[in-house]
């Protein structure tokens, strides 16, 4: 009886550091995976959009938005189509009109204080980010990066 | 803390206005085993959001933008069309309904008491998740995670009670006028939904056209307001609809508000047979 009792203990904690492992593999696989470890800061506050860096290299990076507040804000990334000015974008209603940019993912309902992180996979060209709540792209809230 | 408590609170009764309408129906018809269904349905779809959240956070991924906009549009049409079952269901057995709770029999409406919890769950599972993954975030990635997180619960809470007071108030209303009025909000959280629907297309990438701000409505719907938040949860409202938005809310709002508005007819009254002295003698 002692030899069954010890070995269900033992294999209930091989399956608890089996899931465990699991459960950390699959959290690291999101970060860097094949080892392209680009990462891009989007700061954000009343009202200003900037980038922690101009450019990234082609293929996965970790891009971590960050609202310092005092408003809620939000995010949208675009890759920019021939001969648009992303920064003269016009304007209606309080919200910039994006034609001639191409939608790749936005991030909604940034509550001040917080955070969020996702990982993107971006082909070579130029991007812009632009929060796109009433009046805050006129406020100056956009920046672009280049992929590659 | 207000900015989380305000998205929470949009978030949470885009649920539980559809719960509680649910339930006050359910509670109408004395149906207490399809209440219990529904609330256990209701607290398993809770469940689910949240370990799919967690599950979320975890792998720290999700579909890519396109697609998931593309899931919400189908998701809020589908959710369409069960509010509109919901509506004309409600409006054609009205009558019949009273008739029959009345004299004491239930049997022939089932089937429409089990659509609604299916319904329930559904709703709960649409929002639900979004709701979960923004709870998550405010918890996890925040400099000050008490007073956000709080906010966040709060805004929950708040949604949560208002459900439960739109479930005590229709309880309480007569079934003529529960129904009217209940077909008659549906019909415009069912439009707002159009308009959603119409704004993740438009994010999907399948509707392209009709994309320019219509109206400026962010004095009415000013964004991070209370206000703001019960009118967009609820009715749907942008601060800046496009006309896309604004025609499909119209398109939907129009024919089924007339519909539900519409008095229904009542069966002729029998005419009294024409008095025999009436007929004007010849000559």
């Amino acid at each position: 009886m002692d030899r069954v009792g010890n070995a269900r203990r033992h294999a209930g904690s091989r399956l608890f550091a089996l899931a465990t492992a699991g459960l950390l593999a699959l959290a690291s696989c999101s970060h860097d995976g094949l080892g392209n470890a680009g990462t891009l800061d989007v700061n954000l506050k009343d009202f200003e959009l900037t980038l922690s860096a101009p450019s990234v290299p082609a293929g996965t990076i970790t891009l971590v938005a960050a609202n310092a507040g005092p408003s809620v804000h939000e995010f949208e990334i675009f890759l920019v189509g021939e001969g648009v000015d992303p920064a003269a974008l016009p304007v209606d209603s309080g919200v910039a009109i994006t034609d001639g940019l191409a939608p790749v993912e936005e991030v909604e309902d940034i509550a001040p204080g917080t955070s969020q992180k996702l990982a993107l996979d971006l082909a070579p060209g130029t991007y812009a980010v632009i929060c796109n709540l009433p009046e805050h792209y006129a406020n100056g809230m956009h920046a672009t990066f280049t992929v590659g | 803390m207000l900015p989380t408590f305000v998205i929470g609170l949009r978030e949470g009764i885009e649920a539980s206005l559809i719960v509680g309408i649910i339930a006050a129906f359910l509670a109408q018809r004395g149906d207490r085993r399809a209440m219990r269904w529904m609330w256990a349905g209701v607290a398993a779809a809770v469940t689910l959001c949240l370990g799919v959240a967690v599950v979320l956070r975890i792998v720290n991924d999700g579909l890519p933008h396109a697609q998931q906009e593309g899931l919400a549009t189908i998701l809020a049409l589908l959710a369409v069309g069960g509010i509109t079952y919901m509506i004309v269901w409600m409006k054609r057995h009205s009558r019949e309904l009273k008739r029959s709770l009345e004299a004491g029999a239930r049997d022939a409406l089932e089937a429409g008491a089990w659509a609604m919890v299916g319904m329930a769950f559904f709703a709960v599972i649409r929002e639900g998740l979004e709701t979960a993954v923004f709870l998550l975030a405010t918890f996890s990635n925040s400099t000050n995670p008490v007073a956000t997180g709080l906010g966040a619960v709060l805004g929950v809470a708040v949604a949560v009670g208002l459900g439960v007071a739109i479930y005590r108030g229709g309880v309480r209303l007569n079934l003529s006028r529960f129904f009217r009025l209940t077909g008659f909000v549906l019909v415009l959280v069912a439009a707002g939904l159009l308009a959603s629907a119409a704004h993740t297309a438009n994010e999907a990438g399948w509707l392209t056209a009709l994309q320019r701000p219509a109206i400026n409505l962010s004095w009415l719907v000013s964004p991070g307001s209370v206000r703001a938040s019960l009118l967009t949860g609820t009715l749907g409202l942008q601060p800046v609809p496009t006309w896309a938005e604004v025609l499909a809310w119209v398109a939907y709002a129009v024919p089924m508000g007339l519909y539900v508005l519409w008095p229904q007819r009542r069966p002729a009254p029998e005419l009294p047979e024409p008095h025999p002295t009436a007929v004007a003698p010849a000559g």
